[in-house]
Formats: C-alpha cells, structure tokens, sequence
C-alpha cells in the first residue's frame, strides 16, 4: 500500500468515515504524500495552536514511494501556497521551546529518523532513515545510530554550508535536556548519555529502558540543529532568524502572524526531492469563509480551514475536483478540574459530571458530525491514534457516560445518586471555558450544550468565556475550579498525553491530581519496550483515569484539509504537533 | 451665526414650565415638522417595547433548543428561521434588543449624566479647574477608542457591566468636552451676565440658566451616541469579547452565529445585522430630527 | 503677528496631555491578569518556569519601578522592544504602518471626493429631493456596522462568483494587486466617512451660503457657480479639513476589524495581537503613538486656525 496514491485510490469513492480516520490517524497510509494539518494559521492570536501532523514523510522510503507515484509527480519548479501552517503567532522559531514552532522547523530541518507512515498498525511505531542512514541496538538501552556522511547545512547563518557532524546530533539531543523554562521536554531523554566515537557516529546510552523512546526520537521537535546555535542563543532561533537546517527547505521569510516561507534547498540530501520551489504559508485573519473564499478563488493551493463546520465540507464536497478530508488531531478538548478545590475534590462530584457530560450532543449537535470532533475516550485517548492501549470505538460507546437512550438515562440518574451521595446541595458558580470564534467557533454552542445539560444535575452555571492565551494563564495559575477547554499532547504517543496531563509534576497536570497507583503503573510503561504489553498497562491507565476522573474527556477535534484539483498526493495527516509536507507531488497549476 | 428660516424657532427648550398642554404642543409640533424623526422615534418606541416586553411579544423562550429543526430557514412558524441549537432566532433578536438597547442606554445615560457634570463644571468655572480638566479629557480622547474598549474588556472579562465600563470612558470625554465649549459660549451670553448682575449665585445660575441651555445639545448627542454604542458593542462582539453566551446580543449573533455559518444558514448573520442597522439608523435620524428642531445652532456638531 | 507666547502655552499643554495618556495606557496594561511570561511559555507554563523567565524578562518589579524606568526610556525616545521577537518597536510599528496608513488615507479620499460634493449638492438645494435623498443616505453610512458591511462585501462576492480580492502586497512592491485589495477594504471605512463628511460639509455650506459676503456677491451678480467654488467653498474648507484631519487620526487607531476581515497586517491586528500577548511594550508603543498623532493633530490644527483667524485667541 505504500505505492499508491492515496488520492487515487480514494478521489473516486468515499471512504467510510472510520476507514479515512483510521487511516489519518495511524498515519499508516503511505505515500509519498505528505502530511500537514493544522489548525490553521488563520487564526487570531490566540490559537497558536497547531496541530498537526503525521505522518511523516516517506523518507528515505521516499525513493519507493515516490516511484510508486512517479507518473503523478507533475512538473516541479511551483510554490505551494496555504494557510496550514499554525502558530504563525509565535514569537520564535525554536523547536525545544513550544510544540507548535516544529510546524515551522519541519520544512527546514531533518532528524535523525522519522516515523513510518506506511505502517498503519497504531500499535507499534516504527522508524525509518532520516539523517541516520542506520542504526543498531547492540542492547535494549543503547543506540548507536550512523549518519548519512557529507550532509550540508544550508549556506545560512549559522553554519554557512558545513557539514554535519555527530557533535551537532549531540548538542541537539542534550539541548532538549536543557533546564531552561522554555523548554519543555526536558525529561524526554532523562539520565541519557551521548558519546561520538567519530564524526559519523552517535551513541545513546540509558542507565534503563525507556519505552517511548522511538515515538521520542522522531517527533518533529526532535530536530538535529547547528551547534552554532549555541552561541547565538538569544540570537538567532529565539527571535525568529533562519537558522541553516539540513532540511528539503531553506527558511527564506518569517514575520511573526503573518507569513511563513521557505524554499528549495538544492542540495538536499535526497536527490530529487523536494519536488516543489518553495512552500509559502500566511495567515487569514477573517474566519473560516474568508479561508474559504480565499480557497476558491485559487488564492491558496492547500487549505486547512480552522472552524470548519459540516456544512462547509458538505459545500466542498460537492465542488467537483477539490480534495477534501478530515483528519484526526491530538487537539482535545475537555473539562478540567481543580481537584484542591470543592467540590471537585470530590471523585463522586468529577465522576457525575463527567457521566452528564452530553458527548453525542456535542458530536452530533455542537460539531454537527463526526467529521468535525469526535467524543474522546479516557485519559484522553483516541483508538484510530492510540490502538490498543484505549478502549475500541465500540466498546467506548458502552461506557457510562458514552452512551444514549435510556442508558442515558441511567448515567443521569447515577450522576444523581453520586451528588447525593457526595452532599452535593448544588451550586451557583462560573463555567469557564476556552471560546474563539477563528479557532473553535463551537466552542461557545459547545458550552451553551454542556452547561444546559448540567442544570439538570443542580449546577447553575453562569458562561465565562477566555481566549486560548488567557485559558493558557488561568490554567497555569491555577484560577479556576472547572474549565472547559483545547489542550494539545505533544505528540501522538498516549505516553505524551499522559505524562503532561496527569502525572503529579505533568505540565498540563493543571487540576493538581495525584495518585500514587497511577505514577506507578506510568512507571511501569515507561519501562516497559514491548509495544503491545505496554499498551496493556497503558490500558490499566485509562480504566484508573476513568474512575478518578482528574478531568473528564469530552471531544477531540478534527481538521478538515482541502486541496485544489491540480494537487495530486498531498496527504494530510496528524503526527505530533507539526506540519509536514515531506515529499509532496504537486501537480502544475495549468 | 443665524438660525434657519422656517424651522421651528424652539431656539432652547423652554425652561420656565413643563406644563403638560406644552409638551403636547412641543410634539405635536416636532411630529409635523420633522416626520422622519417622528416615524424614528415609533420604531426606535417599537423596539423599546419588545425589549421590554420580551417574555410576552416573542413566540418562544430565548433559550429553548429544538433539535429537530436546526439551522432551519425562515418559515412561518419561525419567521427569522433557527439556529444551530434549533432556537428561534426572531426571539432571540427580540430579547437580543434587551442587551444591546440596555447597553446604549446605559452608554449614553452615565456617559451624558457624567459628560454634563464634567463639562458644565469645567466650562462654567473655568481658569485651572478648567485648563486641568480639559488636559484630562483630551488624553482620554487621545486613546483610540476601540482600542481602549478591547484592552479593558480583556483586563476585567466579558459581561454586560464590563462592556458598558469600557465603552464609557471614551464617550464621557466627547460629551464633556462638547458640553464644556457649548457652556462657554452660554455664559458669555447677555442674559447670563443680566442674571449675574442681579446677584443670582452660582448653583442658581447654573441651574436656571446653563444647564437648561445645554440640554438640547446633550439630547442630541444622546440620541447619535446611542447608536454609535451599540455598533461599538457590536464591534466587540464581533470580536468575540461581547456579553458571553447564551446571552442573545445582536453583535454575537452576527459574528459567532452569523459567520459561521454565512453560506449555510445566512438569515444566521443577515437578521440580526439589519436589525442592529435599522436601530443605528433610527437613532441617527432621530438625533438628526432633534437637532434641527431643537436648536438649529447645533448644526454640525 | 503670531503669537508665541500661545504657541508655547499649547505646546506645553499638548506635550502633559501626551503624559497623562500615555502612562494611563501603561497602567491600563498592567492591571490587566497575566503576564508575558505565561504567553511566552505557553501550555507548558509551570509556576517555577513562570518565577524564572519573569525575573529573566524583569517584569517581577513592582508597577512603581518598571513605570519610572518606562517613562524615562520614553522621555529619551526608547519605545524599547517586543518582548516576543525583540524586534525594536519603531521598526514594528512603522512596518505595520504602511497597511494601516493607506487604508486610512484611501477611506479618507472615498470620504472626501464623494463626501464633499454630496454635501454641497444637498446644501446648495436644501429640501430639494437630492437633499432629501442624500440626507438619510449619509446617516445610512454612519449606521451600518462596518464589520457587516465587509463580511457582505468579501463573502458575497466569494459565493457568487468564487471571487477574493488578492493577498496582501505592499503598495510599492505591486501597486496593482495591492489596490484590489485595499479598495474594497477601506470602502468599508471610507463609507461611514464619507457620510460624515457630506454631513458636516452640508451644515457648514448652509452656514456659509447665508453669510453676508455670499448675498454680496450674488448682489455683484456673480454666477451661482463661481459664488460656490470660489467664494462659499473656499470659507466651508476650515471645517471640513477639521474634520478630515482628526477623523484621519482617529482612523489609525479604528482599523482593526476591517484589517482583521481582509486580513491586513495593519497597527490595529498588531494592538488586538500585543493585548492578548500581554506584549506590553508593544501596546504601549502602540498607544503612545497614536496620542502622538492625535496630540499633534490636534497643536496643528490649533496652531493654524488662531494662526489664520486671530480672533479665536481671544475667545
């Protein structure tokens, strides 16, 4: 299945809608194609948000892949011009200091490998060549990868054109490490020790297994940067300068909510790619019909129109020649506690509320269709990204508080007999909740669905809306007691989800929960190699989560990418937080 | 400068009685004179009513979801058609006239109340009372004004009251600063200086003599203000820092509503707009209407 | 003979009213909850990061301290830089100007050639059904809301016939395609300006009509026509440049939701953007900036008239 175009098998027919999601998801359709979505740089300040991407790029695959699709290629020499690129609001261009500047740093960097989209297992996570040509694992802790020799930097500050050298894979890898508050993923790579035995050779070395290691190696944050970059920390990543990558693209233009562009690099070292002349990304400030109006007047060649409604697709659909999918994200959504605070202290209180949480509603009436959002099991995770270690789409459907009809019903009626049981005497208090009409124009219908369906239970809540930056600061300060709101895992592993929203010193722990079976059985996961028994823990981890309820899950958002006709193979498709357009086959505009 | 020929001589508002048969005759004459203003007022009355009356005039509660019928166009049943959650947007327009009539009175109730403190103090007293207040009030109309209302809806949260607050401040200044020039030439008028010279004191004078002479003017800056404050409010829905949901507010459901779904349900976004034009405009030409009527002077203010 | 000692005195009075509005714009920014180094951290903001990247950035002092540093940076004309990008806020502003200055100076020659004439006409032929046609067509320009009026403007276009104006360029780089766009957008703007315009321009002909000098020199016999132009006109344009000239500052400042639909990197996307950034030095710079225009707008104007009119010292 890694030779075919994805379009051309699917243009003719509409895949079911579970089949496209699978497929997004698992990022397990190969093809040349490549992947990208987002929230769209269409928003306002607020979203940097971004999501995005998967699957990655054929990479060295790129070669069968992209002669699978060769007849398709089309004439090189064009750039793409879209609005898909998030984050456009950001004031940098590191890597290491926020999930969405990779949307920006994919393009223009390489890493040591990437992750194997033709693999559509989401059970396992399986790498392929990026700037390691090889690699081995001599035991289960270490990792001795070999770069491809003679690779070029861009002719760019700060490295000007040389060649790389296992030293910058180092600096890059322990940078990550840094104990800097910007950087976030410090303990990604924790207790690991790097030697170079020479220029073309890197050794890792952990006193332990790590199990998410491969899904931590090839996030698109895990880039392979200049070690120039040290010395003009400050200087040149931090404040948005190109910084010369090893990637398909050079970084030629960045103006910070505006524009983001970049083009060919001439000596990438996978001859014959990239096929394109450059990328080039802006922002449009008007809403989704802007986009749109944009989109149709051929303005923009791919599009990911933030705040897509059903109706919007329904419309595109039916425009003859125009691509169009949905993708899954590692955008959710959900309510969070402040578990310090009553009566959210309370497991029976976050349990009951979780229970008349309307899920289907919020699909079916906020979202209007699944191909917008779809509900979000425990612990946050999604069967079509996390397989095994969540419960199966049908299954989650019989779970309290994911069904209908009268077990509905039910779930209300044990929500009731939970508050009772807690003393609950109900409660006049604020709902607060993330609202942008750019980024989640549902968002407010959303709160309207849930805060209706919550009166039934006793909570008179009164709508406070909050832009995303402002949800970011009551979150982090801890001013709240419930909040409604988006929040972005780091990558597609249920490990990232995990470690940031629930373990005890978890960046997005926001609700302060704490639990020591939990923090042992992270332990045990993380530990753990085998994918599928690690899956099986992470399964244990989702049943805890669904009885403590530290936050209830509610839906987990969906993009929606359109291409124009002329586009041919531009697959879109969800991997960590980043945009990627790997091998993209772009057809002549003519 | 002259007053025009063949418009009512009201010249101030007669401040000697308010005696019932003299309001019905100032009506009755504003009425024949000036028919547009009149007909303005009826619809701007109309809506009052509704807004008022909400709970009675509308067919349905504001809030009430019907699933089965969502984003449906205009019928009979539900003349403005319903929105995403199945409610009926006619009566969400209607109690929508509540929170947006609600906010441009407020607006142009304590920005006027405010304006006509600050301005008559400062023109009447003058000297460095003056010179300090005037300093005060061209650094608040200095700060552009949208600007300003964003800023300080993002520091204190979106609710009605916080709305009001933002927009109030950059309408107090214009109003005092107007009233403030409007009481400087009054107190340079020969009746003025007649009553000072009987020995009337201060708070006499300025009860009996500028203040009713600055009314007509505050009116009418009453009547254009309202309506700019309901397009600021709309502006800052639009902006998504309006009252929060549910609340029905004409620029929320123009921009949350009305924009999202513009291709597929466009009565969405085009009802509550024309209704939020026609108020605007009512309120103009009403303005417009009282200023010629009351005093032709102000012209151009 | 001009007088000096009046200019001093405004000049003074403009430069505290610049102080006053600028520092309430420092204070009005720092009451506002959360700060930059939340922003700057984003999702992974943990109170300790927080502590650490405030007291890096130095926005841990006290209001008192960082207002007298501010203050003296301004005095020394240092606007400082964004605390996002560094980038000097001198070189931001005056590149998101030029968006917001074309757009401004656009709307304003909409308001003035359709303006004026619009209000001559009806004020040469008061009642007439011009008059009475223009009249309430003008209050309609002052009533439709401006964010309705270019949603319809962009959107309609767009579903009837798959057209958008072109993306954004700068006027030099490719004045053609830049106008496609600019046009439309400040349409927007220039309509509501336009109806002030031919408000204001009417009241003051039909002041001016009736003054003296008027009757004279239609008593000497002159064309109705040259009486207009070059005697009426002439007298009406003070008021009219008034208004043109403080509506032109204003108008910096009330860009923002027509560059947020036609999505123009203009000085009002990049206020909304530094207010829900808490990029304070930027709003700041922003603020501070636009009480600049407006304070000397303001000294211009006042300087000119009592300049031109001598009388008006004296009042």
């Amino acid at each position: 299945m890694t030779e075919s175009n994805f379009w051309s098998r699917t243009a003719g027919r509409r895949i079911s809608r579970r089949a496209a999601l699978r497929g997004a998801a698992t990022v397990g359709v190969g093809l040349g194609g490549a992947a990208l979505i987002g929230c769209g740089g269409s928003d306002e300040v607020d979203t940097s948000s971004g999501a995005a991407a998967p699957a990655v790029a054929t990479a060295a695959a790129a070669p069968s892949a992209a002669t699978g699709t060769a007849p398709e290629q089309g004439k090189a020499g064009q750039t793409m011009v879209s609005n898909v690129v998030p984050g456009l609001t950001y004031g940098h261009l590191d890597p290491t200091a926020a999930i969405w500047t990779s949307s920006f740093t994919w393009p223009t960097h390489s890493m040591l490998v990437r992750r194997n989209t033709s693999n559509p297992d989401p059970d396992t996570w399986e790498v392929e060549p990026d700037l390691a040509s090889s690699w081995e694992t001599p035991d289960a802790n270490t990792f001795i990868f070999k770069i491809i020799p003679g690779v070029h930097f861009h002719d760019i500050d700060p490295a000007n054109g040389r060649v790389v050298d296992s030293a910058d894979v180092k600096f890059s890898l322990e940078r990550i490490g840094t104990d800097t508050p910007k950087f976030f993923r410090k303990n990604d790579f924790n207790g690991m020790t790097i030697t170079t035995p020479d220029a073309e050779t890197v050794q890792l070395s952990f006193p332990r297994p790590l199990g998410p290691f491969w899904s931590r190696i090839s996030i698109p944050g895990t880039v392979v940067l200049p070690i120039e970059v040290d010395q003009t920390e400050g200087e040149l990543i931090t404040s948005g300068n190109p910084v010369s990558g090893t990637g398909p693209f050079i970084h030629d233009k960045w103006t910070q909510d505006e524009q983001f562009s970049v083009k060919k690099n001439p000596k990438y070292f996978k001859s014959g790619l990239p096929y394109l002349e450059g990328m080039d990304n802006f922002t449009i400030t008007g809403g989704s019909d802007a986009v749109w109006a944009d989109f149709r007047a051929g303005k923009i060649d791919v599009t990911a129109v933030n705040g897509w409604t059903v109706d919007s697709l329904e419309q595109a659909k039916g425009i003859p020649g125009i691509n169009l999918e949905s993708r899954v994200t590692v955008q959710t959504h959900w309510t969070v506690f402040n578990t310090e605070t009553p009566p959210y202290g309370d497991v029976r209180v976050r349990k009951a509320i979780s229970l008349v949480t309307p899920r289907h509603d919020i699909v079916q009436i906020g979202l209007r269709s699944e191909e917008v959002g779809r509900m979000l099991g425990p612990g946050g995770l999604n069967p079509d990204l996390h397989g095994s270690a969540t419960y199966s789409w049908d299954e989650l459907r019989t779970r309290p508080g994911y069904r209908t009809g009268t077990e509905r019903e039910q779930d209300i009626a044990d929500a009731k007999k939970l508050l009772d049981a807690a003393g609950f005497q109900g409660l006049k208090s604020n709902w607060k909740y993330t609202s942008s009409l750019t980024a989640w124009p549902w968002n407010d219908t959303i709160a309207t669905l849930m805060t209706d369906e919550f009166r039934n239970v006793g909570f008179d809540f009164v709508l406070e809306p909050y832009s995303y930056s402002d949800t970011l600061v009551n979150l982090a300060s801890v001013d709240f007691d419930i909040y409604h709101t988006p929040q972005y895992a780091n990558g597609p592993d249920a490990d990232d989800y995990l470690e940031f929203y629930f373990n005890p010193d978890g960046a997005r722990n926001y609700g302060k929960w704490m639990n020591d079976k939990f923090v042992e059985l992270m332990e045990k996961q993380n530990t753990t190699l085998d994918p599928r028994e690690r899956n099986a823990t992470i399964l244990e981890i989702v049943k805890l989560l669904e009885e403590e309820n530290p936050r209830a899950p509610t839906f987990n958002n969906l993009n929606a990418i359109a291409t124009q006709p002329y586009v041919h193979n531009f697959w879109a498709g969800y991997y960590g937080n980043s945009i990627q357009f790997p091998d993209i086959i772009w057809r002549d505009k003519s | 400068m002259t007053s025009i020929e063949g418009t009512t001589p009201a010249g101030a508002l007669p401040y000697g009685g308010w005696r019932e048969w003299r309001v019905r005759r100032v009506l009755i004459g504003f009425v024949r004179a000036r028919p547009l203003g009149a007909v303005s007022a009826c619809v701007i009355l109309a809506m009052a009513f509704a807004a008022l009356f909400a709970s009675v005039v509308s067919p349905y509660d504001p809030n009430l979801k019907n699933t089965a019928l969502l984003l449906d166009g205009p019928t009979l049943s539900h003349p403005f058609g319903t929105d995403q959650l199945g409610r009926d947007v006619l009566t969400r327009v209607i109690y929508g006239a509540r929170i947006t009539l609600f906010i441009g009175l407020a607006v142009t109730a304590v920005s006027g109340g405010l304006g006509l403190a600050i301005g008559v103090t400062s023109g009447y007293f003058g000297g460095r009372v003056d010179r300090i207040t005037v300093m005060l009030l061209d650094a608040m109309m200095a700060f552009p004004g949208l600007i300003l209302a964003i800023a300080l809806v993002t520091a204190l949260g979106s609710s009605v009251l916080n709305v009001i607050l933002a927009v109030l401040v950059g309408f107090t200044a214009r109003v005092a600063r107007l009233i403030r020039s409007n009481v400087l030439s009054v107190r340079s008028t020969a009746y003025v200086d007649a009553a000072r010279a009987t020995g009337a004191t201060n708070v006499r004078l300025l009860v009996r003599h500028v203040v009713p002479n600055v009314v007509p003017l505050l009116i009418v800056l009453g009547s254009l203000n309202f309506g700019v404050a309901m397009l600021v409010e709309g502006s800052l829905s639009f902006l998504g820092l309006g009252p929060p949901p549910p609340t029905p507010s004409w620029g929320r459901m123009l921009s949350s509503e009305g924009q999202q779904f513009f291709r597929s349900a466009p009565w969405l976004g085009i009802f509550p707009g024309l209704v939020l034009a026609v108020a605007v405009f009512a309120f103009n030409l009403l303005g417009d209407a009282l200023r010629d009527h009351l005093d032709p002077r102000l012209r151009g203010s | 003979m001009v007088a000096w000692d009046y200019i001093a005195k405004r000049l003074l009075f403009a430069f505290a009213t610049f102080l006053i509005a600028s520092s309430a714009a420092f204070f009005i920014m720092s009451i506002i909850p959360g700060d930059i180094a939340y922003r700057m951290l984003g999702d992974f903001a943990t109170p300790k990061a927080v502590a650490e990247l405030r007291q890096e950035l130095g926005v841990d002092q006290p209001v008192a301290i960082r207002y007298v540093e501010w203050l003296g940076n301004l005095l020394r004309g240092d606007l400082g830089g964004s605390a996002y990008s560094q980038e000097p806020i001198v070189a931001l502003l005056s590149r998101k100007l030029d968006v917001t200055l074309e757009l401004a100076f656009l709307a304003t020659m909409m308001g003035v050639v359709f303006g004026v004439p619009a209000g001559m006409l009806s004020a040469i032929r008061p009642g007439s059904w011009l008059d009475a046609f223009l009249r309430p067509a003008s209050i309609l320009g002052l009533a439709a809301p401006s964010f309705w009026v270019g949603l319809l403007l962009l959107l309609l276009p767009s579903t009837l016939w798959n057209y958008a104006p072109p993306r954004f360029e700068p006027l030099l780089g490719s004045p053609l395609r830049n106008l496609q766009l600019m046009v439309p957008a400040s349409a927007v703007i220039g309509f509501a300006f336009m109806a002030s315009i031919s408000r204001v321009s009417r009241t003051t002909m039909l002041e001016v009509v009736r003054e003296d000098y008027i009757r004279t020199a239609f008593a000497k016999g002159l064309s109705e026509r040259t009486v207009v132009f070059r005697h009426a006109l002439r007298n009406a344009l003070i008021p009219i440049l008034t208004l043109v000239s403080l509506q032109f500052a204003a108008l910096l400042g009330g860009t923002v939701i027509v560059e947020q639909i036609f999505s123009l990197p203009g000085l009002g996307q990049q206020a909304i953007a530094a207010i829900n950034t808490r990029d304070y030095p930027v709003v700041q710079g922003f603020v501070v900036f636009m009480v600049l225009v407006y304070v000397t707008v303001n000294l211009v104007l006042d300087v000119a008239t009592t300049v031109l009119d001598p009388r008006i010292r004296f009042a």
